[in-house]
């Protein structure tokens, strides 16, 4: 339809340890490889989304790229903000606010050594650094800890079945050249990998890589001088719970479950009809929640469900098919390449990777303290 | 007292706190308890909440062993919890022993930096059972 949004193209900006960009010109290539897939060009952006590129994003990424977008987005919903940004751009370009919607992100966490297990509060007496910090727990990994020890509890999830999520995700990393780790893993590889925040330890949790991407979305009118398949947008919605972890009443629920409903209602499918999952694979036990919350298991029965192999090359539910934040990259926030990874399934050119006649896909972002999700539900 | 923090509304928390005491709000209408101070009531939004204070006893909701430093005043590695006081709130807070396990029945033991505010730490309940 000719109101419907559609993804016309997709890039990555350059990944691993990028010595010889700034974040800014990272994105600005990504954008313009993206937009080169669609037919378009910079000067016919009029929207732009982007989150983590600095104070003001919008506005000092317009400058940068030479554009002034009239439709404007940088809603912080940390790593989930990319999904959101798709339901925002969606409705942005149905209500005609803008024409080509930019949705970027790029960092250099890595070659700027930026990652910090309890970076200072910026505000001394922030409710954060009244309540939280004094504990000493180190954030985000304390929070997904408390979480998975409060899952392995409820429902004797073991640290085996979240080593599966990773063994996965290196699986499909051995295919994808462009991965940082390409070794193959094994489970016991996870298991003797030296504690973080127990029960997490170093091979649950994601890389520290730089990276990011570029999408371009347009209306169906616009979408005709795509140079490859357009990917539609059949529904999208985010979510939010807590920010202090004591105010998270159900540790083992994720805003994930009410952003996905949102989404598969407005697509008008459910889980049965995913053919490849893109989850935030931010650490094990970030997936194995997405997974039950997102309906394709029951609630804690996500541990046998991964046991399984399900969301490996040959599984039933291929799922990180990059090779995910755990193994492809993981630059601060995955949620632009989760949507990439999607249209290159979709569009059948994931090579070595690629899901067979993948119809759906779905991107599910996960951010903060497992604090925000959106889910986005993308087909042929 | 020294305000340790430039926030009005959470003051009589750290003035309780500095006399060893926990509290937190209960709302006057739907009684329900939240440990951070806040303007409202976070379930019914109203503003009618009174300041009760914490017996100090409480149950160990999760709990993970942190292995990276975080600070020069806690040695590593060391546990970290969320206490669910009988109460109802939770509280985020450095717990012991090390080995410490989920449903394990926590008491309230005030630790005293030598600066700054005091930190609400749990202790595993001897005699506690585990549920």
């Amino acid at each position: 339809m000719k109101n419907d949004v559609f993804i016309v193209g997709a890039a990555e900006t350059p990944l691993g340890e990028v010595k010889d960009h700034s974040e800014f010109s990272m994105l600005a290539l990504a954008a313009d490889e993206a937009l080169g897939e669609a037919g378009l060009s910079l000067s016919d952006v009029d929207g732009l989304l982007v989150n983590y590129m600095g104070e003001q994003g919008t506005v000092q990424v317009s400058e940068y790229l030479g554009i002034a977008p009239r439709y404007c987005d940088s809603t912080d919903l940390g790593g989930a903000a990319f999904e959101a940004f798709v339901h925002h751009a969606q409705l942005a370009l149905q209500a005609g606010e803008c024409d080509v919607a930019l949705i970027g992100f790029a960092s250099r966490q890595r070659s700027k050594r930026q990652r910090s297990s309890l970076p200072p509060p910026i505000d001394s007496s922030s409710l954060t650094a009244q309540f939280q910090t004094p504990a000493g727990l180190p954030l985000p990994i304390g929070h997904y800890a408390l979480i998975a020890a409060r899952h392995m509890h409820e429902y004797g999830t073991t640290r085996e079945q979240l080593a599966h999520v990773a063994v996965a995700a290196r699986e499909w990393a051995t295919r994808n050249p462009k991965a940082w780790e390409r070794e193959p893993l094994t489970v016991d590889d996870v298991l003797g990998s030296r504690p973080i925040c127990e029960p997490l330890h170093r091979l649950d949790c994601c890389l520290v890589t730089d990276g990011g991407g570029a999408i371009v979305l347009t209306r169906g009118d616009r979408a005709e001088d795509a140079t490859k398949p357009a990917v539609r947008i059949l529904g999208a919605a985010e979510a939010v719970s807590h920010w202090h972890i004591t105010e998270l009443d159900d540790l083992t629920t994720s805003p994930g479950a009410a952003s996905a409903r949102r989404a598969f209602e407005r697509a008008g499918i459910g889980p049965q009809d995913v053919d490849v999952l893109q989850p935030y694979d931010s650490f094990t036990i970030t997936v194995l929640i997405a997974l039950e919350d997102l309906g394709f298991c029951k609630k804690g029965e996500g541990g046998p469900f991964v046991a399984e192999g399900v969301l490996a090359p040959g599984g039933e539910l291929p799922s990180m098919t990059s090779g995910g934040g755990l193994s492809y990259n993981h630059p601060g926030a995955l949620g632009v390449q989760l949507l990439i990874e999607s249209v290159r399934q979709l569009r059948g050119e994931a090579e070595d990777r690629q899901v067979p006649d993948a119809q759906i896909a779905v991107a599910h972002g996960v951010g903060g303290m497992m604090s925000t999700a959106s889910t986005v539900v993308l087909s042929r | 007292m020294t305000a340790l923090f430039d926030d009005p509304v959470t003051a009589p928390f750290w003035d309780a706190a500095q006399e060893q005491r926990l509290i937190f709000q209960r709302c006057a209408h739907c009684r329900s308890a939240q440990l951070y101070p806040r303007a409202l009531c976070r379930r019914c939004h109203r503003r009618d909440i009174e300041w009760e204070e914490a017996s100090g006893s409480g149950t160990l909701y999760s709990v993970t062993v942190v292995h990276v430093a975080v600070s020069d005043t806690i040695a590593t590695p060391h546990a970290v919890g969320i206490v669910e006081l009988e109460e109802g709130p939770r509280i985020l807070a450095p717990v012991t022993p090390i080995d410490v396990t989920i449903g394990s029945r926590m008491v309230l033991r005030w630790l005293l930096p030598p600066e700054g505010a005091p930190i609400a730490a749990f202790e595993q309940l001897e005699t506690g059972s585990h549920s």
